[in-house]
């Protein structure tokens, strides 16, 4: 199998995976974070890893990222139902957990930052729209996973990604191309961008060093 | 690996469906359609039939996009949009190849001999942001970071360069 990331997060990207149950999964992974009052465990709140994940606000970025997620990938979700003409109703619950478990999950990766939290949370809430060139990263992804599943099941793929890029420190911010604040989220020898608009715009497999925008991760300062 | 993608747009959806006949050649596919009622899920579903259903579906707009994805050899996949698909603002159709080949070359020559194209664009990774004004040879982005290289038609001919990307 050419991805190495499919056997890592096999269990969220399989086709058809309801967005709902990977926000509980995700959720429940990482129980309040407000001391004893909580739970037994202190560290819980930075998923037992306190040195690399800290909120020294007391803000739980997660929460505040997750609920921000929540309000812009359902709220965008039902304005986008309104200007096309679908039932408002349609899509934005799903449309919400997406945006919470990217909010959550990024504003937990980031650490203590609500506001990157927010950003990132707007990110792949934002980045849910299809569009042509969504199309194609989920035709890669297909090609690269021999599989099937639609636009929900790559997008459950690409917050994985994203978040094990940032617990391993591997996402760099800067100018690609023509794109300013774009960031690179690394995993493996595999590579996702995404724009400031929050857009996915590309997501490459298997790429080698001097390629492309592996090329550009390194000259912002990826390793 | 390398991940070349090849584009190719028209006005018409004929020069279209020829170029994805050209590209496909005789390789084994599986063909999927968008219906466009669920273009903005993209909710591709399985697709049976010979090639002038495929049209058919596209032109009575009963499809907004084909999927056809390439069982084996370096060609991983290929996407036909209609015009304004998804209201991504690109008003003509539009071909999308992948290949895996660093040698582009033979693929770009027999697209670019399809009758009726606008332009052939070869780009790294990811294709170019396009819209109306950027296919004039005057306005078309040649300093993109992701172009390999572009013919665009222009006054009856080719206008073809090579941009900053290598293969």
């Amino acid at each position: 199998m050419p991805l190495g990331i499919h056997a890592r997060t096999g269990a969220l990207a399989r086709r058809g995976e309801p967005a709902g149950r990977y926000f509980n999964l995700v959720v429940k992974s990482h129980p309040d974070p407000i001391g004893y009052a909580g739970g037994d465990n202190l560290y819980a709140y930075a998923g037992n890893d306190p040195a690399t994940y800290t909120d020294p606000f007391g803000l739980c970025p997660m929460c505040i990222g997750a609920a921000a997620g929540a309000i812009l990938g359902g709220g965008g979700h039902a304005i986008y139902n309104y200007l096309t003409g679908a039932p408002l109703g349609e899509g934005v619950l799903a449309s919400a957990a997406i945006g919470a478990v990217a909010g959550g999950t990024l504003g937990f990766g980031y650490g203590a930052l609500a506001a990157r939290g927010t950003a990132a949370a707007a990110q792949l809430s934002l980045s849910a729209p299809a569009g042509a060139k969504l199309g194609q990263m989920i035709a890669r992804w297909h090609s690269d996973l021999g599989g099937q599943g639609g636009r929900d099941a790559f997008m459950n793929f690409a917050t994985n990604f994203v978040q094990q890029a940032q617990r391993a420190g591997q996402a760099v911010t800067g100018a690609v191309g023509r794109m300013q604040n774009a960031q690179i989220f690394r995993v493996d020898n595999n590579y996702l961008l995404v724009d400031a608009a929050g857009k996915l715009r590309s997501f490459v497999t298997n790429a080698r060093a001097g390629e492309g925008i592996v090329k550009v991760y390194e000259a912002l300062g990826g390793r | 690996m390398p991940q070349v993608l090849l584009e190719a747009g028209s006005s018409d959806l004929r020069p279209i469906v020829q170029a994805a006949q050209v590209v496909l050649g005789k390789e084994s596919f599986r063909a999927e359609r968008l219906p466009s009622e669920r273009t903005h899920e993209l909710d591709y579903e399985p697709a049976a039939g010979a090639w002038v259903d495929f049209e058919d579906d596209l032109s009575s707009a009963r499809a907004s996009s084909l999927r056809f994805m390439v069982e084996s050899g370096s060609l991983r996949w290929l996407l036909i949009y209609a015009p304004n698909f998804d209201s991504q603002g690109v008003p003509w159709w539009s071909l999308v190849v992948e290949t895996r080949a660093r040698d582009y070359a033979e693929l770009f020559r027999s697209m670019r001999e399809v009758p009726g194209l606008r332009y052939v664009i070869v780009s790294n990774e990811d294709t170019l942001d396009l819209h109306e004004a950027a296919l004039d040879p005057e306005t078309f982005p040649w300093d993109d970071d992701r172009l390999i290289r572009a013919a665009l038609v222009a006054g009856g001919s080719w206008v073809d360069r090579h941009g900053p990307a290598v293969a």
